[in-house]
């Protein structure tokens, strides 16, 4: 009893102070506009679930069950990526505010504490799930194909479905959460890119977000109606320009048989969030603050002194110091000195990466000579994106860096911060993206590939603007490594043309995409100046 | 030279009760005391005048310019030691105090002489090439006072500058005070009486937002004169001493404990008069006094 106690404090703190956030408004307002998207009207130009042939387009009449189970699959598939972000902090919190060293003086032990914030980050993600049911039956109304309302049939899916992924995610935070060198930035990218190319491959074995038992359900359905309905070709997701001359055929469909063995695949979800859970409790270090890397392994010698010892045998007698006074010269302000710092800082911190360490400069290097020696359609479609993936994390901290390290009271109350120290923070991200892009930069001028070139232009200076821009207005790294991640996957990975904002696609170039970006790049630069400016006012 | 704060109030977002009201000081050269318990508003009062936060109402201004209307002219000749900072741990001092200098906009030869004065008057020349992230509390302090010292500032804002320092620390910071005092603004915000009572020459108590008292450090203790009181009393009798007096020491000895009490009159029969009070004994003396007052 006294457990349960424990583990429900646990989840009410940790949701309160999660809910209680100005970020946690900002995802339920996207929540609710996702759970609108979904449920599209019947003239406009794209599709959520549907089937498709040359000619006519498939789909059920948005009653309870149609809305339920088609808004429940597209929020399980985008809240297993978007809510893996929103709750993995708690760890970090309690170890940010030094609370996790006060929780580890208590009896509470590291399995109790692992289950109760994946708990925690499960009600926060299911508070989430309740709004766009909500969202749903509002849409069912709203489109007014029937309007009777079955509370059973629009919710289950919902229950089914999504709860036990959410339960997941949380537990699956609080893992990496746990583990130092999935924290932090990291984690989010690790995350992201299981989630992008494993999960596919893995729906293929098990149906993980009971996307086929649903849509099979639907799909037979559909085939009693229309039998030239091909049930293999289905859409899932936002599709668009397939609505475009065919035919809307409409059929009604009443909802899933949730069989035994169909609940019993999503128990198994259940059990392995658990699992997960526990496991996230073993080899956790209880908010110990020493790093795991500087454990010394034997018996200290002798003459090793910590910092402290050192310090103190070689004072410096008082009588014997003296400050020597700045002339005006030496105060006037000189914008080189200020920029070289940030770029100092900014090297230091790429040497300094997670798992990657002082192997970052390496690669960074390593890309550079293959962007240059690499036939450039290679090297534009490959070593480009990958020379402006190495960084991310180093981008990510730009205009969050000051508030992450507790350093913002020192720089704002410098003079002119922000039109000096702003502005040079940006010019460093950018010689970033140009650095570890200069490889494929030169390959291009050597083939005498101008808009190559001008593409590559507008990417190196997009990326760092984004980065700054995305830091100072949500004061968190993960909102970039998030976005930007989904953006370069999507884009220049997946050959996405308008999203491919650094010229690996060779059509984005010919169709003048990079100049989308130049205008987007200003945009955002002009808005982190006003944030910064709002930042800097509003305390 | 002249920073004038008159009529500052400053309400929080979301807050019912105000940090500060009504608060009023002129300030000159030299070295200004600034004391107050906890949660009295000194922190803010400190930011209002680093132009971190702006005040609800009321006007602070540097040599007749509003600070909130051109922060950075007093930006420009500031030294600012917040209470609570943090520094890039990756960083060793030096990198961090070259980086701090080229935010200041210190010309780099300067910069690095004057980087080592500093780091020799804060005793961290050895460990300047170690990880911020390994430096203990104490260290991380230092290196705060370092950056606040770097431009050679005009205003100097230090805000609980002792705290985290060990009794070293502590002697080599008063040391340097003495060394700054001259033509520029020092103001030291704190709750330990004694940094104030070895470095300033100038006290303002501020309690629950508004100002209780402005004065010299002599006058204050004279208004203490004749009302701290000393006797001996058996351990037993401590807690009943200690909710019916103000207590300003104890100390435990072999006849017993030795307790020293600020009150108006007598507050035992054997009580006798103290020899000289201390600047913490007018300290609570007078947010005694003024208690009730206020917000």
């Amino acid at each position: 009893m006294n457990r349960l106690r424990v583990l429900y404090a646990i989840i009410r703190a940790g949701y309160l102070n999660k809910v209680r956030t100005y970020r946690f408004l900002v995802t339920l307002a996207l929540t609710i506009v996702a759970g609108y998207i979904f449920v599209p009207p019947p003239t406009a130009d794209y599709v959520t679930l549907a089937w498709v042939s040359p000619t006519t387009l498939y789909r059920g009449v948005y009653n309870s069950a149609w809305i339920g189970a088609m808004v429940a699959l597209l929020t399980g598939t985008f809240l297993t990526l978007l809510g893996f972000y929103v709750v993995n902090d708690s760890v970090k919190r309690d170890e940010e505010t030094r609370v996790g060293q006060i929780i580890a003086t208590t009896p509470l032990s590291n399995s109790a504490y692992t289950l109760g914030n994946a708990l925690c980050n499960f009600a926060v993600l299911s508070t989430m799930v309740a709004i766009v049911h909500l969202t749903a039956l509002g849409m069912q109304l709203f489109r007014g194909e029937e309007l009777a309302i079955e509370l059973w049939a629009l919710t289950a899916p919902f229950l089914v479905l999504v709860l036990p992924l959410m339960l997941l995610v949380a537990a699956i935070a609080v893992l990496f959460e746990t583990r130092p060198k999935l924290r932090g930035g990291v984690g989010n990218l690790v995350y992201a890119f299981v989630w992008m190319f494993s999960l596919p491959l893995f729906s293929e074995l098990f149906d993980l977000f009971g996307i086929m038992g649903v849509l099979s359900s639907m799909g037979a359905t559909g085939q009693a109606m229309y039998p030239e309905l091909d049930q293999h070709k289905s859409i899932l997701g936002l599709e668009w320009g397939l609505t475009q001359d065919k035919a809307l055929a409409l059929f009604t469909w009443r909802g899933v048989n949730w069989t035994p063995e169909f609940l019993q695949t999503r128990l198994v979800l259940v059990g392995v969030a658990v699992g997960v859970s526990l496991i996230a409790s073993v080899r956790f270090g209880h908010f110990d603050p020493s790093p795991e890397s500087k454990k010394i392994s034997g018996t200290p010698r002798s003459t090793v002194q910590n910092v402290e010892e050192v310090v103190e045998s070689t004072v410096v007698p008082l009588e014997e110091i003296r400050l020597r006074p700045l002339g005006e010269e030496a105060l006037k302000f000189r914008f080189i000195p200020m920029l070289l710092a940030e770029c100092r800082l900014i090297l230091k911190e790429l040497t300094m990466l997670p798992l990657v360490g002082m192997w970052g400069s390496a690669a960074a290097i390593a890309l550079v000579i293959t962007g240059l020696l690499l036939p450039l359609d290679m090297a534009r479609g490959i070593m480009l994106p990958l020379a402006w993936f190495l960084p991310v994390l180093v981008w990510s901290r730009m205009g969050t860096r000051e508030a992450r390290h507790r350093t913002d009271q020192l720089v704002f109350s410098s003079a002119n911060s922000l039109n000096r120290q702003l502005p040079a923070v940006w010019l460093a991200g950018v010689f970033l993206a140009m650095a570890t892009g200069s490889g494929v930069a030169l390959n291009s001028a050597c083939h005498g590939d101008w808009p190559g070139l001008l593409a590559w232009t507008a990417g190196a200076t997009f990326i760092p603007t984004l980065a700054l821009c995305l830091g100072v207005w949500t004061g968190s790294s993960k909102s970039f490594e998030f976005i930007y991640t989904l953006l370069w996957y999507i884009g220049p990975i997946n050959q996405v043309g308008f999203l491919d904002f650094m010229g690996a696609i060779p059509g984005s170039m010919e169709a003048g995409t990079w100049r989308l970006y130049l205008v987007l790049t200003a945009i955002l630069l002009g808005l982190a100046l006003i944030g910064r400016k709002l930042q800097i006012q509003r305390r | 030279m002249q920073l004038l704060i008159e009529k500052v109030s400053k309400r929080y977002r979301g807050s019912e009760s105000y940090s500060l009201q009504d608060l009023s000081l002129d300030i000159g050269p030299g070295i200004l005391g600034l004391l107050g318990p906890n949660g009295a508003g000194k922190s803010t009062l400190m930011r209002i005048i680093a132009t971190i936060t702006r005040p609800t109402h009321g006007r602070v201004s540097w040599n007749g310019v509003d600070i909130a209307e051109q922060p950075d002219e007093i930006r420009a000749v500031l030294g600012y030691l917040p209470q609570d900072f943090g520094v890039y741990p990756n960083l060793n001092a030096d990198e961090f105090l070259r980086y701090m200098a080229a935010i200041k906009g210190i010309a780099p030869k300067a910069a690095q002489e004057r980087i080592e004065d500093l780091l020799a008057f804060v005793n961290l020349l050895e460990a300047r090439k170690r990880p911020l992230g390994d430096y203990s509390g104490g260290m991380k302090q230092r290196i705060g006072i370092a950056q606040a010292l770097l431009n050679d500032p005009r205003v100097l804002i230090i805000d609980e500058p002792t705290v985290g320092l060990d009794t070293e620390g502590r002697v080599r910071f008063r040391h340097l005070l003495a060394e700054l005092a001259g033509e520029r603004v020092v103001i030291l915000s704190t709750h330990i009486v004694s940094d104030v009572e070895a470095t300033a020459n100038d006290i303002a108590i501020i309690n629950r937002g508004r100002l209780m008292v402005r004065s010299s450090p002599e006058i204050l203790l004279q208004s203490v004169e004749g009302k701290v009181w000393q006797w001996v009393l058996p351990s037993s009798e401590l807690l009943a001493a200690k909710q019916r007096h103000l207590l300003s020491s104890v100390v435990r000895r072999k006849d017993g404990l030795h307790v020293r009490v600020v009150a108006e009159t007598s507050p035992a029969h054997e009580a006798q008069l103290a020899g000289s009070p201390t600047l913490e004994e007018a300290y609570l003396y007078c947010i005694s006094t003024h208690r009730g007052e206020g917000a």
